[in-house]
């Protein structure tokens, strides 16, 4: 494993542990506010909000991890019974594939980003911010998982998924 | 040339405040034939109503049924026009249509087309009683649209899902919600509400808008005919009155009691309703805040 | 472009690339990025679906979904849910196939806590599904009892889903929340029967085990040591709702605390099992999140497309009474559940479906619970099942989709029989709401 790899591995787990920690404060979070507003008629401002960024956050962050895990889902039905030599064939199309929608979406995710960006849109619920924060995890995911996809094409084997341990 | 514009609706077809544009779209299907029509793609199923300012912003809609409420991160001010207490046709009468328009063009790339929902009051829901302007120890579920005034007036502020409202209200989560009067029954809120809080304050405000680029290659006669039915639509604002005063009753027939304060409360509870409203547009833009308040307030 | 054509394209090449083994969520990506270019005119469509992805994901109602998720973990992680089935395995004797049953017991009172068919699967499926196959269970008696009961989530109050059908559709939500209990149960009793049957018939599916001759205290120590206590969850997520302390999704938040504490108090919490709970609550998370997003772009494109509205209106065109209507809005709606997901089945159809079930005179609980019934059906048919999906994201490496298809395939098929009987008779929708009004 060369240097790049141990230190996309590294970033992919960062990213994933970061995603792991929003879930934990969400879970965390709501608690309290119910203790809050039932016993002292208060609550967290926007936590209803931040939740939701957060969610949009996790996800996009930690999905590079996931496929670098083999864990999102595929359907094996044809490829399970596909002899090794055209499930070669089929790895290597699913990884072109891939590469490329992750390329076409990265652009134009940053599309979205720079226009944002440059109108100035403003969030306004609980809190107000500029609306291209929001832009910014989709891209960084797509970039990451663009470049995940082309490792998978260079290395082949590692068929078979990673175990999730359940 | 006939052309065919794309329309979506920020509201599932068939309810409350989609009605007025669909019926919009009919008209314009009927005397704009080999002229202007419009092809109703659909609703939230289609664009997220929250992203239908920008498709319409954009050109991947040509005309929108939207409320400000789902736009503000392209128009901040937008705000203000639940705050109106006249009629549309007023502000056309006074200038501040005009003015509306054009800040939306100059914001957001779209054509201020008509406006709908004149007359449909905001108004406070509860599960428990109030007999003062005072909301003190009740958790109320709020939209941007009431949190400046529900906060000045005590409430615990939350904000619930939509998909929670039910349950909350039913399990005593929450005490109440702000909605306008038309639209509970819909939901099936009534089931799990008991009293409405009388008067009303501000205005719905669904807006048909229309993208600008689009809007500039249509023909004189194109956009006629949109005018034209846009003004026609907006004549049937009127009949909210009747509607809501339907709508009212099917509330009190689904056991929802109306809470009348007394006339001193009652000013005060308006008098809040639009001193914060219009603060929270001031923050954002005082000078238009000031103008739109002249001739959006009777 | 004509929306046949739109149709056809976007469902064929999605069925194509999975096919192909492109992951489920790309697979949507590829296609929706395809169809918004020639649908949504162009690159400005394109970039609007780049936004549309992130709104759908930015969603608070889907929160419970990590959450629930990091419940089942916890209690997985810590031991504390093997030792409970251990010992329900120690009184629930003599009865073919038990594990099985055990499942659909354990999922039927599940849904009485999470409103999440998505959270109640990966939960039964985290806990569970290790436990059968270490004991020699077929995969099929495993795995289908899991996501088959997972599913009924959505019938038994709580449920986020039976609100928005009542409220999209203008049934009343109260009704419709009980409507569906009788059609959760009845589903119940014949999954247990099912697995019975199939349990004597091939006893291999489901090996009985051996136990060693116990006293009756041998037997019902562990029960109360192990599982008793775990009513406090139950009291925890239920009785916060009840109580009016919580909505359904606090009430999951609290669950995770208390699963923790449950945790705590047998000791058995270590910062290594913690961790792990939590990586592994990312990757099945992030996993659905991330297709419910590539997902509900998708749907977004076909119905701009115009291709969902005109399969609706040409089979509402046909002039039909009330049965043919009823049976005619079932069809779309498996074959729509087939490729879309819940929420956007609903909000394509109601437009369309609700005025024309008024006019020939169909029992809108009825509706209700045939829209309920359909979707939950929805969630387990290929190729976009959520819940087969959560399904592959908990069972070991060596399962293949098409274990899982074959393994959900009888109990689609007890489903589809209650949903005929429901239209056979109406009664087992209305009744119970009935009393319930008196
Ligand atoms: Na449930
Ligand atoms: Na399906």
């Amino acid at each position: 494993m060369n240097r790049f790899d141990q230190w996309f591995d590294r970033l992919l787990v960062a990213l994933a542990a970061l995603a792991g920690a929003i879930f934990a404060s969400i879970a965390i979070l709501i608690p309290v506010n119910v203790v809050l507003r039932n016993a002292f008629g208060t609550s967290i401002y926007g936590l209803l909000d931040a939740i939701e960024y957060g969610l949009l956050a996790a996800t996009f962050l930690a999905a590079p991890w996931v496929l670098a895990n083999n864990a999102h889902v595929t359907v094996d039905l044809l490829t399970g019974s596909l002899r090794p030599g055209a499930r070669r064939i089929a790895d290597i199309a699913v990884n072109l594939l891939g590469a490329a929608v992750s390329a076409v979406f990265l652009w134009y995710a940053l599309e979205a980003l720079d226009l944002s960006f440059t109108r100035g849109s403003m969030i306004r619920t609980a809190f107000v911010i500029p609306e291209w924060w929001t832009l910014t995890v989709a891209p960084l995911s797509m970039a990451l998982i663009f470049i995940e996809f082309l490792r998978k094409l260079a290395r082949p084997a590692s068929a078979e998924r990673a175990a999730t341990g359940l | 040339e006939e052309v065919t514009l794309r329309g979506v609706s920020a509201f599932a077809a068939g309810t409350t405040f989609s009605r007025p544009f669909e019926a919009f779209v009919d008209w314009v299907n009927d005397n704009g034939k080999g002229v202007v029509q419009i092809e109703l793609v659909g609703g939230p199923e289609a664009v997220p109503p929250f992203e239908l300012g920008n498709a319409v912003s954009t050109g991947v809609v040509d005309i929108a049924n939207n409320t400000t409420a789902y736009y503000p991160n392209l128009l901040a001010w937008g705000d203000a026009l639940h705050l109106a207490t006249n009629t549309v046709q007023e502000q056309r009468e006074n200038g501040c249509f005009d003015l509306i328009d054009q800040r939306h063009q100059q914001d957001m790339n779209v054509k201020f087309l008509a406006r709908t929902g004149d007359h449909i009051e905001f108004h406070l829901y509860l599960t428990k009683p109030i007999d003062k302007p005072d909301l003190s120890g009740l958790t109320i579920r709020t939209t941007p649209v009431y949190r400046a005034m529900f906060e000045k007036l005590g409430a615990t502020l939350v904000r619930t899902a939509p998909g929670e409202v039910y349950t909350a209200l039913e399990r005593g989560a929450i005490d109440g919600y702000g909605w306008p009067v038309q639209g509970v029954t819909d939901l099936g809120w009534d089931e799990q509400t008991k009293y409405r809080i009388d008067p009303g304050f501000y205005q719905v405000d669904v807006n048909f808008l229309v993208n600008l680029d689009k809007w500039n290659e249509l023909t004189d006669e194109q956009r006629a005919v949109l005018e034209e039915g846009a003004k026609w639509i907006e004549a049937k604002n009127a009949e909210n009155v009747d509607i809501n005063a339907k709508e009212a009753g099917k509330q009190a027939e689904a056991g929802i009691e109306t809470i009348e304060f007394s006339d001193a409360d009652r000013d005060l509870w308006l008098e809040t309703a639009q001193t914060e409203g219009w603060a929270a547009v001031t923050a954002v833009d005082a000078d238009l805040s000031e103008k739109l308040q002249a001739c959006l307030v009777k | 472009m004509e929306w046949q054509l739109a149709l056809a394209l976007m469902l064929g090449g999605l069925g194509a690339l999975l096919l192909l083994g492109l992951p489920v969520a790309f697979a949507f990506l590829a296609v929706t990025l395809v169809g918004a270019f020639e649908v949504l005119g162009g690159e400005r469509g394109l970039v609007q679906l780049a936004r549309n992805a992130a709104q759908s994901i930015a969603n608070f109602q889907l929160a419970p979904i990590p959450l629930f998720i990091l419940m089942g973990e916890l209690l997985f992680q810590t031991g504390v849910a093997h030792r409970a089935i251990d010992a329900v395995e120690r009184i629930v004797t003599r009865i073919p196939g038990r594990l099985s049953v055990v499942t659909v017991f354990g999922g039927t009172i599940f849904a009485a806590l999470s409103g999440s068919t998505i959270a109640n699967t990966a939960m039964l499926g985290s806990t569970l599904l290790p436990g059968m196959l270490k004991r020699g269970y077929h995969p099929s008696m495993a795995m289908g009892p899991i996501m088959a009961s997972g599913a009924i989530a959505m019938l038994i109050p709580p449920s986020a889903l039976a609100v928005l059908v009542g409220s999209l559709a203008g049934i009343s939500i109260a009704g419709l929340l009980v409507a569906g209990v009788i059609p959760a149960l009845l589903l119940a009793v014949l999954f247990v029967v099912w697995i019975v049957g199939r349990s004597i018939a091939n006893p291999k599916l489901a090996p009985p085990d051996d136990l060693p001759e116990m006293t009756l205290a041998e037997r019902w120590r562990p029960f109360f040591i192990y599982v008793a206590p775990l009513s406090i969850l139950f009291a925890v997520v239920i009785g916060s709702l009840l109580a009016g302390i919580a909505t359904p999704t606090e009430s999951a938040a609290l669950g995770c605390l208390a699963s923790l504490g449950v945790g705590a108090a047998y000791r058995s919490l270590s910062w290594e099992g913690l961790k792990k709970a939590i990586m592994e609550t990312v990757t099945l998370s992030v996993m659905i999140l991330f297709i419910i997003a590539a997902s509900q772009t998708f749907s977004q494109v076909l119905s701009f497309s115009g291709a969902t509205g005109g399969l609706i209106r040409t089979i509402s065109a046909f002039e039909l009474g009330p049965t043919e209507v009823l049976v005619g809005m079932i069809l779309l709606l498996l074959l729509l559940g087939c490729f879309v997901d819940q929420v956007s089945m609903l909000m394509v159809t109601v437009p369309v479906f609700v005025p024309l079930a008024e006019s020939v005179g169909i029992n809108d609980l009825v509706l209700g619970v045939v829209y309920l019934l359909t979707m939950e059906i929805g969630l387990l048919t290929p190729p976009f099942g959520l819940l087969l999906f959560v399904m592959r994201g908990v069972a070991p490496p060596g399962i293949g989709m098409r274990q899982i298809y074959a393994a959900i395939l009888p109990f689609v098929v007890i489903k589809l029989a209650v949903l005929a009987a429901i239209v056979w008779l109406p009664g087992l929708g209305t009744w119970l709401p009935a009393q319930i009004a008196r």
